[in-house]
């Protein structure tokens, strides 16, 4: 495909979150995850005489992405990697699968954030907005890094319930 | 733990590790509850694309801008006028940084070929030897002591040989073949004091001022070659067989100036001139004459202990890599006893055929990264063993492959070599067992022997790795493990279904391949390594 078409500009950007969150679910920080996907942009606008019409743009923009997420990894240590090699593949595998079905999730996503008790959609506002961490709101509120984390992780717990039943009420019978 | 509860733990675990705090016991925690349990594995998944699609939502609208940031000249009718891009912008600069990077990706894995050794090659390249060991024959080391292999380096310090031959290269550039016994002190690779034994050495011009210390005096090589003997009562000789050697005493003075064909006897304070009788020394030719007798035993010791690894009835595959004519391309499976099922070869992909362990011993050589052979090896086994001879010329890659099975499903098996110098043996589904760092750049160019053997069941499972005949590293697991399978496989490379996976492929040659289908005991495998050991 050509690289300066509308069409290919179109899947490129379409396919970002996905991307994203492929990138996000190898690599677990989602600094270095906007870096890698910056990488993964330039390789596939490079590339794009590779993509083959007819198939999945995400999943090719993904297998991209793989290869720049193992460049980070190779640059880790023993202690710093996460997950094993066996678990890694497995998971990126699976994620590549996944990653066709984001555009739904962050659909419901939204209702469901939409849903959550004000405190709690305040909480996650400060938690992603760019360059928030949990040490900063744990300063700010005096807490410990753990409480901060484990009001997330309450949080999380909820969205995730919430959004499967989003989905579920979706999926064909 | 039950179901629930895996699972809750997984969910506070991913979201420790996504809001950053997670420490190692918990990352590795999480990774074990993640391996082999899918119901896990999506729920990690579901947590990390969540808090993805949380953080691009909240980073506003800045999409389109980020990808058009990237591609300058991609947008249509702005080919010509780059927007919003001076060379002062981060994104440019970025731009730039990553286009460089990409240059190596033109042939797709190019990228991936350099980052192997880097560990490795920041080390010195000899270690803190002073010379390395190139030949030996029957040599007996002292008591208690393994003694260095051929082309080990040898550090400083005492070299003792009780009996045999062995030639070492100074990193001077001087060659010296020792008759054991022979006691030695290695100061460094310019000087040796000979306490005992009897010595030939070879000196080139770079390595002039190669100087041997006896008891009574210092001999200072001036090019090329002579021969030195001290008794146990201290009496010394030396031998000129060509160019001329300096005698200094201990002190600095010049005792004597001997030309070829000259020979001095030390005694006592005493030098008298004797008959030259160079010859009676071994030399270069002789040596590596016995040498080839020696080869020749070990290479017949080792052809009768392979007759029953063909006759064992647990062998699946044994590829010896004898009597196959150059141009085959089919590896013929030795395996005598094989069961129905069992494959007669493999395929042979690339690699070329070459010297083994000794002269006439058949090898393959894998060296390009579409080099290798196929097997497929039907079956479900509660245990297995793999063994190798094989002699590693890098550690080109992450990892590098001994043997692969196609892809990564339940039960399947992954032998590998990490650039860190680690054995690993993986069974998906089961566990991994990562052996220490065993292998190190001192290893490269030298043929060793590597074996694994897993049992798996629905009790426990067991790996152990060897390395030259000793275990190396041991995993058991309290969990069951599924059946090994093997399936379709690769030596010395990997063929992943479907994926674009970096290349796995082995540097090196393999002249010696089997898998059993029962866990060998360490003394079996001790006799293998013993049986095929190239050279003591």
């Amino acid at each position: 495909m050509q690289r300066d078409t509308e069409e290919f500009i179109e899947l490129l950007t379409g396919a970002q979150s996905a991307v994203f969150g492929y990138i996000v679910s190898l690599c677990h920080d989602h600094a270095l995850a906007k870096d890698i996907l910056q990488e993964t942009n330039l390789t596939l606008w490079r590339k794009a005489d590779d993509f083959e019409q007819g198939t999945s743009f995400t999943a090719w923009a993904c297998r991209t992405a793989y290869f720049h997420v193992l460049n980070h990894r190779r640059k880790l240590s023993r202690e710093q990697l996460v997950f094993d090699e066996d678990v890694f593949d497995y998971l990126a595998e699976r994620q590549e699968e996944r990653a066709s079905g984001s555009d739904l999730r962050l659909e419901a996503l939204r209702q469901c954030i939409a849903k959550l008790p004000a405190a709690q959609r305040d909480l996650v506002d400060r938690r992603y907005r760019p360059g928030a961490s949990v040490q900063a709101i744990a300063r700010d509120d005096g807490k410990t890094e753990g409480a901060v984390s484990q009001a997330l992780f309450r949080i999380r717990t909820a969205l995730q319930r919430c959004i499967e039943k989003q989905l579920m009420k979706k999926e064909p019978a | 733990m039950n179901h629930d509860e895996r699972l809750e733990r997984v969910n506070l675990l991913a979201s420790r590790l996504l809001d950053g705090l997670a420490s190692a016991e918990e990352r590795a925690e999480l990774n074990e509850l993640l391996r082999g349990d899918p119901e896990s594995c999506e729920l990690y998944l579901d947590l990390a694309e969540t808090h993805a699609l949380l953080a691009r939502e909240h980073a506003g609208d800045t999409l389109a801008e980020e990808v058009s940031g990237i591609l300058p000249f991609a947008i249509a009718g702005e080919r010509s006028a780059p927007r919003k891009l001076t060379a002062s912008s981060p994104m440019m600069w970025r731009f730039l940084g990553a286009a460089a990077a990409v240059v190596l990706l033109a042939n797709g894995y190019v990228l991936w070929q350099n980052y192997g050794s880097r560990e490795l090659e920041e080390e010195p390249s000899h270690g803190p030897g002073v010379a390395v060991l190139s030949r030996v024959v029957d040599p007996e080391w002292p008591e208690g002591k393994t003694g260095p292999s051929v082309d080990d380096a040898v550090p400083a310090g005492t070299f003792s040989l009780r009996s045999g031959l062995a030639q070492i290269e100074f990193f001077s550039g001087a060659t010296v073949i020792i008759e054991g016994p022979a006691e030695l002190d290695l100061e460094s690779a310019w000087r040796v004091v000979c306490r005992s034994g009897r010595l030939r050495a070879f000196v080139p011009e770079p390595a002039q001022g190669f100087t041997i210390v006896t008891p009574e005096y210092e001999a200072v090589d001036l090019g090329t070659e002579f021969a030195l003997s001290v008794g146990s009562d201290g009496r010394s000789e030396v031998h000129v067989v060509d160019g001329e050697v300096r005698l200094d005493s201990t002190d600095g003075r010049e005792l004597r100036h001997l030309g070829a064909g000259a020979a001095v006897r030390a005694t006592g304070g005493e030098m008298t001139s004797i008959e030259s009788r160079g010859e009676a020394f071994v030399d270069r030719q002789k040596l590596l004459e016995l040498a080839r007798d020696d080869w020749r035993s070990r290479y017949a010791a080792w052809k009768r202990a392979s007759e029953d690894l063909r006759k064992d009835p647990a062998t699946l595959v044994y590829f010896d890599f004898e009597e196959q004519d150059p141009w085959d391309r089919a590896l013929e499976n030795r395996a005598t006893n094989r069961a129905v099922g069992l494959p007669a070869g493999g395929a042979i992909i690339g690699a070329q055929w070459t010297q083994g362990r000794w002269p006439g011993k058949g090898s393959l050589e894998f060296k390009r990264i579409t080099d290798r052979v196929r097997l497929r090896i039907p079956g479900d086994y509660q245990a297995m063993t793999l063994s190798a001879w094989v002699r590693v010329e890098g550690f080109d890659r992450w990892l590098n492959s001994l043997m692969l099975t196609d892809g990564w499903e339940t039960g399947e098996v992954h032998w590998q070599i990490s650039d860190k110098g680690q054995l690993i043996l993986g069974v998906s589904g089961g566990v991994n067992c990562y052996s220490d760092p065993v292998l190190f750049p001192s290893d490269l160019g030298r043929w060793m022997h590597v074996a694994v053997t897993v049992e798996s069941n629905s009790s426990f499972g067991r790996i152990v790795h060897y390395l030259d005949g000793r275990p190396v590293s041991e995993e058991r697991t309290d969990k069951p493990m599924p059946p090994l399978r093997i399936g379709d496989a690769e030596i010395g490379n990997w063929q992943h279904q479907g994926k674009g996976h970096p290349i796995r492929s082995l540097n090196g040659r393999i002249d010696d391949f089997f898998i059993l289908s029962r866990a060998m005991t360490p003394e079996e495998i001790a006799t293998i390594h013993d049986s095929g050991v190239p050279n003591r």
